[in-house]
């Protein structure tokens, strides 16, 4: 078509035309060919529809990419958050492991104490026993015999001296008790009454060293010393029924504080609990360790039952005060107050011991931390307390200076 | 001259119950002292000192005395 338009506008009379005509014709395809640029360029250009199809396959594409590398992440996500899980749960065993493996390592040091604690009741009960034994032999009817054969006086004396024994054999020290011996004993020298010293360590050790003064001058007459022999037999079943009471009470005593330790609760439910006797049991378990140098001061004030797991608490006095034995070196003042505190109760373990440097303070708390040469801590003590505490919605709280440092834990009521 | 057992421990109701089988089975010849805490036990020992029941006891076994306390009570040796 444009080829017929060229032939029908060409003229062929002169050059100059020609140029002039072919002129006209280039720019006219100049035109063309601009034109056709533009649309070429409109063709790709992205509003045009093919090109829009064109960019849509390809976010299509890209989408599908995504969502496949978004799957791989959630499933890698899965992935580690089932390994953290388990992790986590790892963790809260290996925690509860170590928890029972500090109790039990506390246990173990009690062990060898509690040993002793059981076995020296056991030896007076056996010892006693034994004397019983022997007194009851002693009191025959020979004895009886004599005794109605013995002068009005002497058996009146023989009365008086079962009246005036004081069977609490606790309630003077050894030290006191020698220094009545030696009152009684040169008293009686004076009076002239023979062996002097040994009759007064046998009034003495049968609880006669209180209102004798009237029965001195009879321990001249020989019927009255047998009369005392006799006496002694009697006073001495009361004494010795007396300590066998006593060691049966430090026996059990000791026994149901390692009981009450040991008790692990599977319930894993909160008990009530009078924090006073829940120290009590520590205190029981660790007297031999306590008494072999170190003064515990109770100061126990009237507080209201804590909700909590007693094993727990328990576990949390053994190391404090297991911690107070190590500072103070077995030998120092140990004391324990407890008191109302707001919603709760408050307990404070105080020692006399070398305190803790200012410099390591905030970091006794944390795990495996130890000041105790390798092997010797665990460095777990505090830590674990620590943990307790706040699973009991509780707080404790260290202040530590050279000669006093307090440990002080609040526990609410809940 | 008596001879004398000076016991030792920090729980009187042994310290009674062993002194009352000494004399029981040693009879009236000997003396027998108690003592709730090692320094009790070293006052008794000076008393008998100056007594004279201890003039024969030399200061070594006097010191092996003491570290038997010290052994069983872990007390400071002085």
């Amino acid at each position: 078509m444009l080829t017929g338009s060229n032939q029908e506008t060409l003229p062929l009379n002169s050059d100059q035309e020609k140029i002039l005509v072919l002129q006209k014709q280039l720019a006219k395809k100049e035109k063309i060919n601009q034109a056709l640029m533009k649309r070429i360029e409109n063709e790709f250009s992205p509003h045009n529809p093919f090109s829009l199809f064109q960019t849509a396959s390809s976010v299509e594409l890209e989408v599908k990419e995504r969502t496949l590398s978004y799957e791989k992440t959630v499933r890698e996500l899965n992935q580690a958050n089932q390994q953290l899980e388990k992790a986590l749960s790892e963790l809260a065993e290996s925690q509860s492991r170590l928890v029972l493996s500090e109790k039990m390592a506390a246990l173990g040091q009690l062990v060898s104490g509690i040993a002793h604690e059981v076995n020296t009741p056991l030896g007076v009960i056996m010892s006693s026993i034994g004397a019983v034994t022997i007194s009851l032999e002693e009191i025959t009817t020979f004895q009886m015999r004599k005794l109605r054969a013995f002068s009005e006086d002497a058996f009146n004396f023989f009365l008086s001296l079962l009246e005036r024994s004081n069977p609490d054999v606790l309630s003077k020290t050894s030290k006191e008790l020698r220094t009545l011996r030696k009152s009684l004993a040169s008293d009686l020298n004076l009076i002239g009454v023979k062996d002097a010293d040994e009759v007064a360590d046998t009034l003495v050790d049968a609880g006669l060293y209180e209102n004798l003064q009237d029965l001195y001058h009879q321990l001249q007459n020989q019927e009255c010393i047998e009369a005392l022999g006799i006496a002694v037999s009697y006073i001495s079943l009361r004494q010795n029924q007396l300590h066998i009471d006593l060691a049966i009470g430090k026996a059990s005593k000791v026994v149901f504080a390692l009981k009450e330790f040991a008790h692990h609760d599977n319930s894993g439910e909160m008990v009530k609990t009078n924090i006073n006797e829940n120290i009590d049991t520590v205190l029981a378990l660790y007297s031999n360790s306590l008494k072999q140098g170190i003064l515990v001061t109770k100061r126990f004030g009237q507080i209201p039952p804590v909700l909590c797991y007693p094993d727990e608490i328990c576990q949390i006095w053994t190391n404090l005060i297991f911690n107070a034995i190590q500072a103070m070196g077995n030998d120092g003042e140990l004391s324990i107050e407890t008191g109302p505190k707001g919603q709760g109760v408050v307990v404070k373990v105080i020692d006399n011991g070398h305190g803790i440097p200012l410099d390591i303070q905030d970091k006794i708390f944390d795990s495996f931390f130890t000041t105790k040469p390798a092997g010797e801590g665990t460095g777990l003590g505090l830590s674990i307390i620590k943990n307790i505490i706040e699973k009991h919605k509780g707080s404790i709280s260290v202040e530590s200076k050279s000669g006093r440092t307090v440990f002080e834990v609040v526990l609410p009521i809940i | 001259m008596k001879a004398c057992i000076l016991c030792v421990d920090d729980d009187k109701t042994i310290l009674l119950t062993l002194k009352a089988e000494l004399k029981r089975s040693l009879g009236a010849g000997i003396y027998c002292e108690i003592a709730e805490s090692a320094d009790e036990a070293w006052e008794i020992l000076e008393e008998l000192k100056a007594c004279g029941i201890m003039m024969q006891l030399k200061e070594l076994r006097l010191r092996q005395i003491y570290y038997v306390v010290y052994q069983s009570h872990g007390l400071k040796m002085v």
